[in-house]
């Protein structure tokens, strides 16, 4: 080659202005780069052979061979036009704006951003509120999605365009999560809207994974400029891809999976000690005239921020309850058997006197005590509640058994006993209780 | 000669890929070959941005349709890329001439050509 190196610096950089606005396996830029620069120094020779100068016959040149930025996007459509049908841009066509950007591109950051905030805000929520383990757990997970979830919107950002399939993949797990929310809280909608958003998850899974490109030929004529030219073709380790997949599926499904273990720092039943005892006085006919009935409870130990870190600073969540029914019976075409309460109930502790919680006297045989969550129960206190009623007369024939207590820990777990004054002349202890719930 | 502006008729890249299977049909030509053969075989009328023709080259070879060998030419000048056609683009260049053939007749009886 005899040009001299000015002009062959200047016919290389051209090549190079081209190349650079194009997206492109990079095992071929040699080639290209090659190739693009004999043209242009072939028609250079040609130029100068017709009597023009080095500098006019390169300004000659470089005109005819076109516009660099035609050439980069014409460059980018012939490595790509193939994959068109194969992500998700395909869904998105569009044109680019002022930075070269599909438009679509803003569209799409602007739904991970929602997303990853929303993720962020609702984890927030939950660590104020969830038990400790539970809490840890959810944590980890969200934030293992979430920076995997980051890392992948950064290298979207960086236009690489295997990132497109972690898009899909975002994009189809927020409409399934949508649609799982709609179907659970809205037992009415309609099939076909629950339907629907699944139907657009599966359909973000099947444009972002591929079996394979569909043949050229199908699209030789599709003239959209998709979200996929847009993005440069990057080799990525396939141990990298299974990693941010899994960190992504893994991280999401943890704080669903933390929610339905069972967290040894919470107390169970088991750890709850609960004696219920009847005195029942009669009269000289052995009917019944007063009842006092009595509840004593023990912990064992107590939960651990029950009710999230938040909450156990405000003393504010959920409260345990306390319950106490009086099933009279109803005789057959009798009037309803309703005994009337003598004094409003009190949850005290025995063990220094204070007073837990005040519960209403029903008139119609039920009363409820609430204990705040600011109660601060402790473990080996003992705790008890004592109910006196008089039973109305005409009903003093009638054996009142049995009455119901029911102890409900935090909407956790519930306790219920039912004794009763039978024919003995004083009360008994129960102690077997009857479990529901976790 | 082009002035890297496209002139006259306006060509959809299949019609494009389809003159370039032609001229390579006709024997192996590099990309500035190929562009000086399309002007003077068009007598000019076809004058696109003589870059356009790699972006196209490359299409067609990742199609399977053509194939490309380096060829030195000497220490003075560049190496030159030359391209043939495969057996799948002598089937494509076959359609892509009954197809044009069709349409060009229908137009011209559409036009009364």
């Amino acid at each position: 080659m005899n040009e001299p190196p000015g002009i062959e610096a200047r016919l290389a950089a051209h090549v190079e202005s081209i190349l650079n606005g194009a997206s492109f396996r990079k095992g071929d830029r040699q080639d290209l780069s090659e190739e693009l620069y004999g043209h242009l120094w072939q028609r250079w020779q040609d130029a100068l052979a017709s009597g023009l100068d080095e500098e006019a016959a390169a300004d000659e040149a470089i005109r005819s061979f076109g516009e660099p930025s035609r050439l980069g996007r014409d460059v980018t459509f012939a490595y790509h036009s193939r994959l068109y049908a194969s992500t998700i841009g395909v869904l998105v066509p569009t044109v680019a704006d002022a930075k070269g950007k599909p438009r679509a591109y803003w569209v799409i950051c602007f739904l991970l951003f929602t997303t990853f905030w929303a993720m962020a805000y609702g984890q927030a929520e939950a660590l104020m509120s969830w038990t400790p383990l539970r809490a840890a757990i959810g944590f980890s997970g969200t934030l293992t999605a979430f920076i995997a979830a980051s890392l992948v919107f950064q290298a979207y950002r960086a236009r690489q365009r295997w990132t497109l399939r972690f898009v899909g993949l975002e994009l189809a797990l927020l409409f399934w999560w949508l649609g799982v929310l709609w179907w659970a809280n809205q037992p009415g909608l309609p099939a076909s809207l629950v339907g629907a958003t699944a139907g657009l998850g599966i359909a973000c899974v099947a444009f972002s994974w591929p079996p394979r490109p569909l043949p050229l030929s199908s699209w030789r004529d599709l003239r959209l400029r998709s979200l996929s030219a847009w993005m440069y073709e990057r080799p990525v380790p396939r141990r990298l891809l299974v990693g941010l997949g899994a960190m992504m599926i893994v991280g999401s499904a943890m704080p669903a999976v933390a929610l339905s273990l069972h967290d040894p720092t919470q107390i169970g039943p088991a750890d709850m000690q609960v004696e219920l005892s009847v005195a029942c006085t009669r009269g000289d006919s052995g009917d019944v005239r007063a009842v006092e009935v009595t509840a004593s409870f023990v912990f064992r130990r107590t939960d651990v921020w029950p009710n999230g870190l938040v909450n156990a600073l405000q003393g504010s969540g959920p409260t345990d309850e306390i319950a106490l029914a009086v099933e009279g019976g109803r005789p057959a075409g009798g009037p309803m058997i309703t005994p009337m309460l003598t004094q409003a109930a009190a949850a005290r502790d025995t063990t220094d006197g204070s007073t837990l919680a005040l519960g209403s006297g029903g008139q119609d045989g039920r009363s409820l005590l609430t204990i705040p969550g600011s109660a601060n129960l402790q473990a080996g206190h003992r705790y008890e509640v004592t109910w006196n009623y008089s039973v109305a007369p005409g009903l003093r024939d009638r054996d009142l058994t049995p009455v119901t207590f029911g102890y409900d820990h935090l909407e956790r777990f519930y306790l219920q006993a039912t004794a009763g004054c039978g024919q003995t002349a004083v009360g008994h202890t129960v102690s077997q209780l009857y479990v529901i719930g976790p | 000669m082009s002035d890297g502006h496209e002139t006259g008729p306006q060509l959809s890249r299949g019609e494009f890929g389809l003159l370039i299977l032609a001229l390579i049909g006709r024997r192996e030509m590099y990309g500035y070959e190929i562009v000086a053969e399309l002007r003077r075989a068009s007598e000019g009328d076809i004058d696109l941005p003589e870059g356009t023709v790699y972006p196209a080259l490359r299409r067609l070879e990742r199609d399977g349709l053509i194939g490309g060998h380096w060829v030195d030419v000497g220490a003075a000048a560049p190496r030159r890329r030359y391209y043939r056609l495969t057996s799948e683009g002598e089937r494509a260049l076959a359609d892509g001439r009954t197809d044009w053939l069709r349409f060009k007749t229908a137009a011209d009886a559409v036009l009364g050509g």
